[in-house]
């Protein structure tokens, strides 16, 4: 026994050493960023998180930007673009005087790589790749001239251009790592610099002195960060404890209770942020009964008090969803809100024409058993009927563990329940389980939700052929509104083209919209200048200071 | 070397080979995978996702896959991430340290604290200090780690100010969670010692030497621990299988760098190659883990020397 008592001392002297000790040399002020995932790839080309984003926004430029506020698109790397007549190709003036962290040239050549790389099929791009669209290749023109070509229209390019998942990396750094370990070196053109990236710890940035291109809404505040230390706090209780305790300066995705807390607490300040795309919503599934009806659908609507789940599930931090887009969306159409109010009487005389007419001991509505001569349309053979023969309103609704999901399905189910709808919720684990869910098709109602400024991500969603038409929804007239939303380039136009797609969707009751998802940030109340890009997700780094000494 | 080192050895291997047999097929019976997901949430379309799984080799026919994995695993190559392509050892290895620091710590305080409460129990009891420590250790092993761990962030981090609560850095931030698991762990030594402590001073030979005159201390140091403690070797090999789990959550918890948080977002996003790999990893060091405790248990014990390949336990 002796011999393990002995063994104590060395162990400890192991523990001791084998722990790592992060960079203290760099610049003050320094500060830490808590990240609330930890992607599997730090790569913005290659890997899709949105975390990435978060720290690599301010280390890479991009061609052009979007201004936070008005969302136009602004000067970046390019100072001007043109589009070509037939909207085909796109030219892209850039910048003489900008030069990598590694002390190498921007220029058109640079912009070339960058496009090869992503779509190379050997660095295997999960998000950026897509984003180009129909991209067809590229000229370069001049040293700083350079032109995307497309094999169609494709309007969002310039919101996809404006992301860091195309922001443009060092040639010469590309060149001398792989897919796999330029990560660990990134090397852009932006106001921070990436020092190091520790997998599972931290990512470290610090500023660029040099930085002298950034767009106009990039300010030099008086005593900026010099250094930021993102660590990954995916534990979402961990989150608001580690603010509170100083280990974090600044933290994404709070609990919305913790929300509530944090807002009482003077040295705390909180920024809810609602996320531009997809409300938190469920798709609802036309092929079957007795969703196929648009009564049902639309009775279900009106049968779900969203401002009860705001309160309850939000604490208030988020705002009633209306229609298939946030309301920070771009061409987002206020029109969605005349669109199914809370109504509990409304959705009953709904259900009613839709011949759920008996009412069984328990209160829950069913469809009466069907006489020899029933009406056409009416289900006889597919709908499960019980002893008496009658149909019970039942339905299935499949949810992800994310946005919130069980507690907003939670609610719906006892909302639900009092007007007699018998609600059975299914949740699974992760998007793979999802997608597994929608091919089996046995459900009413799912939830989905993917963040973005453009509106062409309803593309994926509604058009008849979509990855993700999980409502099995066909309408040729909505399929050329949302076509031509994506092709044509005019703003105008495409405000029109979205304003006609969000009423069709909602006229069909297609989805139940329940809330705009408010990403609830927290900061210190030492911190200044906290605002985020138009993507609603990430931080203007280069815009925050500190008032005082209250770094880690 | 001797054969029963040998046998472990091979007893080792294939519990090896069992993990990952099973590990590679249960992860496959799920629906879906890493490429899929993540592609589609992009924006692919279905054929992008059905050529990127073919380039992968994920529509090879299972047994092809298997078989390649193995053909692997036995040149040491536990194939690369299906998301960063970084090859598993070199992820594995990346967070090994963190987590092994975090376990051994972890294991320290458990055995001290574990022993402690169980030799106050056996020897005090039914006096106030054995309850007392009966009523500790069975509230170290009832109170999950999750549980615990938030109180002590909020206690010592967030009120007190005395320690880091979140992160992996210096040997500072090592001690709440190392604190937080070993308490959790410390439960289970703490009821081994104490049931085994009271047993071995009932037999023969502790009052023997109670009856030759020792003082009641000598025969509880020299006669009644070193027979005692004896169940307590296994029970800490046993709870490294549990430790490696129990950093799962205390890593996630106390957001450290580590396996338990690659292994966790291995599992949600089903990048298969990691997860194996760290099943394989776990299951290897388990085995180990497991023959050295044998091993030792002769060692400590004359009674239970190993001899001819052949093991005897009382």
């Amino acid at each position: 026994m002796k011999y393990l008592f002995a063994l104590i001392p060395l162990l400890l002297i192991l523990a001791a050493c084998t722990g790592s000790t992060p960079a203290s040399s760099l610049p003050e002020p320094r500060i830490v960023y808590g990240l609330t995932l930890m992607p599997t790839g730090f790569d913005p080309h290659i890997n899709a998180s949105s975390e990435l984003g978060i720290p690599l926004r301010s280390v890479y430029d991009t061609l052009v930007y979007r201004d936070p506020v008005t969302a136009e698109f602004v000067p970046g790397l390019a100072t001007r673009w043109e589009l070509s007549a037939d909207g085909l190709s796109y030219t892209f003036y850039l910048r003489s005087d900008v030069h990598f962290h590694d002390g190498t040239p921007f220029n058109a050549a640079a912009v070339a790589a960058n496009l090869d790389r992503i779509v190379s099929p050997d660095t295997g791009s999960q998000k950026a790749l897509f984003m180009l669209g129909p991209y067809n290749g590229y000229q370069v023109v001049d040293d700083f001239t350079i032109r995307l070509n497309l094999t169609e229209p494709y309007a969002p390019l310039l919101d996809s251009l404006s992301q860091v998942y195309l922001g443009i990396a060092s040639p010469t750094q590309l060149a001398q790592y792989d897919t796999a370990t330029y990560q660990f070196h990134q090397v852009g053109t932006g106001p921070y610099r990436m020092v190091e990236y520790v997998p599972g710890d931290r990512l470290v940035i610090t500023r660029n002195p040099d930085y002298a291109w950034g767009p106009p809404f990039y300010t030099t505040p008086a005593n900026p960060i010099q250094t930021i230390e993102f660590r990954f706090f995916e534990d979402p209780p961990t989150r608001a404890l580690a603010l509170e305790s100083g280990d974090a300066q600044v933290m994404g995705e709070l609990l919305p209770v913790d929300a509530q807390l944090l807002a009482g607490n003077p040295t705390q300040r909180l920024y809810p942020i609602i996320r531009p795309g997809q409300p938190v919503q469920f798709m609802i599934n036309v092929r079957r009964f007795p969703t196929d009806n648009l009564s049902v659908r639309q009775a279900l609507i009106y049968a779900t008090n969203r401002a009860a789940i705001v309160d309850a599930v939000f604490q208030r931090f988020a705002a009633v969803a209306y229609g298939p887009l946030t309301q920070t969306t771009d061409f987002y159409s206020p029109d969605v809100t005349t669109f199914y109010p809370f109504d509990s009487g409304q959705a009953e005389s709904l259900l009613f024409a839709a011949g759920f007419t008996e009412t069984d001991a328990e209160g829950m509505l069913a469809l009466p058993a069907p006489n020899p001569t029933a009406a056409p349309g009416q289900p006889t053979a597919t709908a499960a009927t019980d002893q008496s023969g009658s149909v019970p309103l039942r339905l299935t609704m499949v949810i992800p563990p994310w946005s919130q999901y069980p507690a907003i399905a939670q609610l719906i189910q006892s909302q639900w329940r009092i007007l007699g709808i018998d609600l059975e919720i299914r949740q699974v684990a992760n998007f793979a389980q999802l997608r597994e869910a929608a091919a089996a098709g046995d459900y009413h109602l799912i939830g989905i939700t993917f963040s973005g400024r453009d509106p062409s991500l309803l593309n994926q969603f509604f058009l008849t052929a979509a990855p993700l038409n999980w409502s099995g929804y066909t309408d040729i007239e909505l399929d050329a509104y949302l076509n031509e939303g994506t092709r044509q380039p005019d703003p105008a136009i495409r405000q029109q083209m979205y304003a006609a797609a969000q009423r069709r969707i909602m006229e069909q009751a297609v989805v139940l919209p329940v809330v705009d998802y408010a990403n609830l940030n927290g900061a210190s109340t030492a911190l200044e200048g906290m605002a985020f890009d138009a993507q609603g997700w990430f931080p203007l780094l280069p815009n925050l200071s500190l008032t005082e000494s209250a770094g880690p | 070397m001797h054969p029963w080192v040998i046998k472990r050895l091979l007893g080792a291997l294939l519990t090896v080979w069992a993990s990952v047999t099973l590990a590679f097929f249960a992860l496959r019976v799920v629906p879906g995978d890493a490429i899929a997901s993540q592609l589609l949430q992009g924006g692919a379309s279905e054929a992008d996702v059905a050529a990127r799984r073919a380039a992968l080799g994920l529509d090879d026919p299972l047994t092809v896959q298997y078989i390649n994995y193995l053909a692997g695993l036995v040149r040491g190559d536990l194939g690369r991430s299906l998301l960063n392509r970084q090859p598993v050892s070199t992820l594995i290895a990346e967070q090994f340290g963190a987590t092994a620091a975090l376990a051994v710590s972890a294991l320290t305080v458990a055995l001290l604290v574990g022993l402690a409460l169980g030799s106050v129990e056996a020897v005090y009891w039914p006096r106030l200090p054995g309850r007392l420590a009966g009523i500790v250790s069975l509230l170290a092993l009832s109170t999950p780690v999750y549980w615990s761990g938030s109180l002590a962030i909020l206690l010592f981090s967030a009120g007190l100010g005395l320690l880091p609560a979140t992160g992996s850095g210096d040997t500072a931030h090592l001690i709440l969670p190392a604190a937080v698991l070993g308490f959790h762990v410390s439960g289970s030594i703490a009821r081994v010692t104490r049931a085994s402590l009271r047993r071995t001073s009932g037999t023969d030979f502790v009052r023997t030497a109670r009856a030759k005159g020792l003082r009641a201390r000598r025969v509880f140091t020299h006669h009644v621990l070193r027979v005692g403690l004896l169940p307590v070797v296994a029970v800490v090999a046993l709870q490294t299988g549990f430790l490696l789990g129990g950093t799962v959550i205390t890593e996630t918890l106390f957001a450290r760098q580590g396996i338990g948080q690659l292994l966790r977002d291995a599992i949600l996003d089903q990048d298969f190659p990691v997860v194996q790999g760290v099943v394989a990893l776990s299951a290897a060091i388990y085995s180990l883990v497991s023959a050295a405790a044998d091993l030792l248990y002769g060692l400590l014990d004359p009674r239970v020397r190993v001899e001819g390949g052949h093991q005897e336990h009382d």
